[in-house]
């Protein structure tokens, strides 16, 4: 993961006083904007996105104005005589099943994730550690169409007995009241959990990097003064890296935002929304909608033109949205970044009152919640409702905090805050158990699925004449086709914008794209599919398959460009003076000397492009690139492995759902691979650029 | 840069090679009802058999369909509800309807220890997607299936997640034989549903359905055979429960064919008639007027379709032929194509 590089004086441009002859000059000159251009893409496609959807939503935004920010309906069948009210747009259950997700995912996923991040970067021995990490890392990687099917075959049907249980027991809280049984297990909490397990290892790998930038002399300080292991970990480890920590769970709510394969397999499908008037309607045991699972149903088939348009409004409303929230995201880690010693008197009264405020509100919450059930529970049961299963945890609760208070004052201090020290630390072991726990168990399920129809069969063309019988070879030449369509755009675009940052963007254009740059990374996939929809499809009526990789190729360009910039700016910055004081130009310099020397760096940033982008689903689905053909034109629209296994995931033949197993598995081992590759030719091109 | 020069040889051979194959033989595209994939796998398998000329058909749902069309994307949209008036409007070019196949939708549930044969009224099926009715007991469906014993558990309703020609049928129908829905919710490709969960395409809602204990929704009738679910015969605006099957949709379908000929898009929802199953509808293809990219070969693949040996394949999946009447309206609108060619034999 990207550890945010400081500016420091490396790049060309601090040595540029030097004199040359003017076709040196010229071919510069024409070396550096070449590079700006292919950087400057990033800005570009924000803004162009932007406008795309925003003409495409023209209609819309006239006929539904405000409303459709505040309105909660969605009635997008025309009026009728016989029925007066129709092409009702209103967004708000949309917005709302987005958030409800992503707050039952951040609920879940920070306290797992930084727990283990911190257990893998303080506690842990390295031998545990590293490999730990590096799983972690991998898993980043898997496709979310993988952890919906994962979803959609494994987790629901366990989660309808697991809601029963909690409806019954702790159903006068609002949020595990069911209000109309759902009875799959499709719902809210179901997608939920599936985007915790999605995000969990991105927050798990970037808080883990934020925590290892801590000095170790702070570590030190702490231990010196008589701390605890565990002390020393929460009140100056984490205090100091806590503002990154919050930029590394800003990105994953910038992640759990814009997702959709996982989501729309298990959320249920339908516009549903909380009423302060009924809190049972806040259940997060209802069937529901994001924003990103609605496009993915109603887009491709909508009733009328003013439909399609409120559909690409959404897709405005959810770019936005995501803009916003990675911008801050950003804004803190580099926050982290530049403080680099901690930050002013003023910001650190600021953050504890943040802290105060937010952890009181928490209190409250909890404390009207429990008084809730109690009285209800005391109701229904009378006096020994008192003993009911919410109550007894509480209790214990109340009882633990009492102690720590008393204890902490009385003789019993120092062993009191050894065990707090050891209870501490096996939470975060049980953080990281858990952690891998599921995700293991989510990787062996696919492969246990996966491999019984992993045959010769499985990479036949597919039969005509027997559509339901014949393999998948289709589907792998086509992910394969797509993804090359993909690279041949994104990476030396990617490249070239990277060799600008590092070489040329330490003022403050750079500043500038590289921020763009992280928006781009954080743009959900699916608005860049209905982006290259509005873009291609629409204007030229075919080249789906352009349409797919052009889409892919987005994706790509902000990984590459990062990766590059990053490791061009570990090559020492004697080699180029070496190449210039030998009076090669500013191109040729970094043609012949940098380049060459940051290339195994280079190769990492396009493998883990490539990686990204390969499982991607639904920017393919939204421009239609979906066949169940053999051929490799372009023009058309091709195969590919993660559509085939949307399509195919309740198909009614045995052969076509085990195969789309195999085709996950397949998927997964195909992305596992390449970021495998990827990380030993980073670890040893870093290590030969160092020593180099 | 040793490696970057082998990665553009390996850009290059790739190019060659993907322009190279896409260069030859024939093969016709078309999008859209996931209701008619079945039997039109069926036919574009014998099609190439026979021909040579393969058929690539998405089956995303009819709207996409109709989109597809729409864009130029496809040689032809197939749909089961056919444009809207204001639809056609918005279309930028005309287009020519042609229904293939007939169909049945039918009222599918999970109740354990109850095979098929419970009895609904369009008004109890109105009012179990309103919300109004929850209780398989409930005694409106107790009235009329006096003989059956029925659960006292919640009714899970099921409807389609994407939009679809599937809820069109079955949305006219409600809005045709319920004034109540008609005014409430009406009827479209996607509707603003009161109640029940989404389930994507047929397939999908038989697996919600199958999955979920007092589980109730609509999907194809060959659907539902094939995956064994129970379904229901439905009262028609003769007052009789009809059962879904070939002949009571083949009678329903009879009774539109004059009004049919008039106006191809005319629903044929709840048929007059005492033996007409209500929920019956037809599915159609989409075709360019003028100037398609491969007129010729799709308007041969089609008129071969509505030949009588074709037709008949329908049935083995549970689907309906067409009416001998409307086969001929069929083949006439086709001859109306600038470019058609029609298929020989037959």
């Amino acid at each position: 993961m990207a550890v945010p590089t400081t500016s420091s004086g490396s790049g060309i441009n601090s040595q540029r006083t030097r004199g040359g002859s003017s076709r040196s000059l010229r071919t510069d000159r024409i070396f550096r904007s070449g590079t700006l251009i292919a950087a400057g893409t990033a800005p570009v496609l924000i803004i162009a996105i932007g406008i795309a959807l925003f003409i495409a939503s023209k209609r819309s935004i006239v006929a539904n104005g405000l409303g459709f920010f505040v309105g909660e309906k969605w009635k997008p069948n025309p009026p009728t005589a016989m029925m007066h009210v129709g092409n009702i747009f209103g967004a708000l259950p949309f917005v709302y099943g987005t958030l409800l997700t992503s707050i039952i995912a951040l609920a879940l996923a920070v306290p797992l994730g930084v727990g283990s991040a911190i257990f893998l970067a303080e506690i842990a021995p390295r031998k545990l550690s590293a490999p730990l990490s590096f799983f972690v890392e991998m898993l980043a990687a898997v496709p979310s169409i993988v952890y919906g099917y994962w979803g959609l075959s494994y987790l629901c049907p366990i989660l309808v007995g697991v809601e029963q249980w909690l409806t019954n027991n702790f159903g006068h809280i609002p949020c595990f009241a069911t209000t109309i049984g759902t009875g799959t297990g499709q719902d809210f909490f179901a997608a939920g959990l599936v985007l915790t397990l999605m995000i969990l290892p991105f927050i798990t790998a970037v808080s883990r990097d934020v925590l290892q930038t801590v000095p170790v002399a702070q570590r030190e300080a702490a231990l010196g003064l008589g701390a605890t292991r565990w002390e020393a970990i929460r009140t100056v480890v984490l205090r100091y890296a806590s503002s990154g920590i919050i930029g590394a769970v800003m990105l994953g709510l910038g992640r759990a935002l814009g997702e959709t394969m996982a989501v729309t397999m298990v959320i249920g499908g339908s516009v549903t929304i909380g009423h302060l008037k009924n809190l049972a309607t806040f259940s997060i045991f209802r069937s529901g909608y994001t924003m990103t699972s609605l496009l993915m149903d109603q887009y491709p088939s909508p009733n009328s033109n003013l439909h399609a348009s409120a559909l690409t409004q959404l897709a405005l409303t959810l770019f936005l949205i995501t803009v916003v929230v990675n911008a801050i995201a950003r804004g803190l880690v580099w926050l982290t970044a530049m403080k680099a010693g901690g930050g002013s008197d003023n910001s650190a009264k600021l953050k504890s009152l943040i802290g105060a405020v937010i952890r009181y509100a928490l209190l409250l919450v909890v404390f009207l919640v429990f008084l809730m059930q109690l009285s209800s529970d005391v109701k229904t049961r009378g006096v020994m409702g008192f003993l009911g299963g919410a109550e007894i945890i509480v209790y214990l609760m109340i009882a633990l905090w009492v102690a720590s208070r008393v204890v902490r004052r009385s003789k019993w201090q120092p062993q009191w805050r050894r065990m707090a020290s050891a209870a501490g630390i096996a939470a975060c072991a049980i953080c990281t158990l858990v952690a891998v726990g599921a995700l293991i168990g989510l990787l062996t399920y696919v492969v246990q699925h996966g491999m019984p129809a992993l045959n010769a069969g499985f990479f036949h063309k597919p039969d005509p004449d027997n559509p339901d019988s014949g393999g998948m070879l289709h589907a792998v030449v086509g992910t394969a086709e797509l993804v090359l369509m993909a690279a041949m755009v994104g990476i030396p675009t990617g490249i070239l914008g990277g060799i600008y940052l590092s070489e040329f963007g330490n003022d403050r254009v750079g500043f500038v794209i590289r921020f763009f740059t992280d928006l781009l990374n954080g743009v959900p996939s699916i608005v860049l599919g209905i982006f290259a929809y509005a873009l291609i499809v629409v204007t030229t009526t075919a080249y789906q398959g352009v349409a797919g990789g052009f889409a892919l190729a987005i994706m790509m360009i902000p990984t590459v460009m990062r990766t590059t910039e990053e490791l061009m700016r570990l090559v020492p910055d004697s080699l180029r003076e070496g190449s210039l004081g030998l009076g090669a130009t500013n191109a040729r310099t970094v043609w012949k000397v940098v380049l060459p020397s940051a290339r195994g760096g280079i190769l990492t940033g396009a493998l883990l492009a490539v990686a990204r982008v390969s499982g991607e689903t639904a920017p393919l689905i939204m421009v239609g690139c979906s066949s169940n053909l053999f051929h490799l034109d372009p023009r058309h629209a091709l195969a590919s492995l993660p559509v085939t296994i949307y399509v195919l995931r309740n198909a009614p033949s045995n052969l076509a759902i085990q195969q789309s197993w195999s085709a996950a598995l397949v998927l997964v081992a195909l992305v596992l691979v390449a970021s495998l590759l990827a990380r030993v030719i980073s670890n040893r091109s870093i290590a030969a650029t160092r020593s180099g | 840069m040793r490696f970057s020069r082998a990665a553009i040889g390996a850009f290059a051979a790739a190019v060659a090679v993907s322009s190279g194959v896409g260069a030859h033989a024939i093969s016709l595209s078309g999008a859209g009802s996931t209701f008619a994939q079945p039997f039109y796998k069926l036919w574009f398998a014998k099609y190439k058999q026979q021909t040579g000329i393969s058929v690539d058909y998405q089956a995303i749902g009819s709207g996409a369909g109709i989109n597809a069309l729409k864009n130029k994307t496809v040689d032809f949209g197939a749909s089961d509800a056919p444009l809207s008036d204001n639809d056609e409007k918005t279309m930028p070019f005309p287009v020519v309807h042609i229904p293939t196949a007939g169909g049945a939708v039918v009222m599918s549930y999970n109740l354990k220890g109850i095979g098929c044969g419970l009895r609904f009224t369009p008004h109890i099926i109105a009012e179990i997607y309103s919300g109004k009715i929850t209780k398989w007991n409930d005694p409106q469906i107790e009235a009329v299936n006096f003989f059956k014993n029925l659960p006292d558990i919640p009714i899970q309703p099921v409807h389609r997640s994407d939009g679809s020609g599937t809820t069109y049928i079955f949305t006219s129908f409600l809005s045709k034989a319920d004034s109540g829905w008609a005014s409430t919710v009406g009827a479209g490709k996607s509707v603003n549903w009161p109640v029940g969960q989404g389930g994507p395409g047929n397939p999908g809602v038989v697996t919600k359905v199958q999955q979920t204990e007092g589980g109730f929704g609509y999907v194809e009738l060959a659907y539902a055979i094939q995956h064994h679910l129970p379904y229901g015969s439905v009262e028609n605006s003769a007052g009789n429960f009809v059962s879904p099957s070939i002949a009571t949709t083949l009678n329903a379908l009879q009774q539109y064919t004059a009004q049919l000929d008039k106006d191809v898009r005319t629903p044929t929802v709840d048929a007059p008639g005492v033996n007409s199953y209500p929920i019956s509808g037809l599915t159609y293809i989409l075709l360019y007027q003028h100037g398609g990219s491969h007129v010729g070969p799709t308007t041969q693949l089609w008129s071969w379709c509505l030949q009588p040996a074709q037709q008949q394949m329908v049935t083995t999946l549970n689907y309906v032929p067409l009416p001998p009447g409307l086969v001929k309206e069929d083949l006439a609108a086709i001859k109306t194509i600038s470019g058609a060619q029609l298929a020989s034999g037959g």
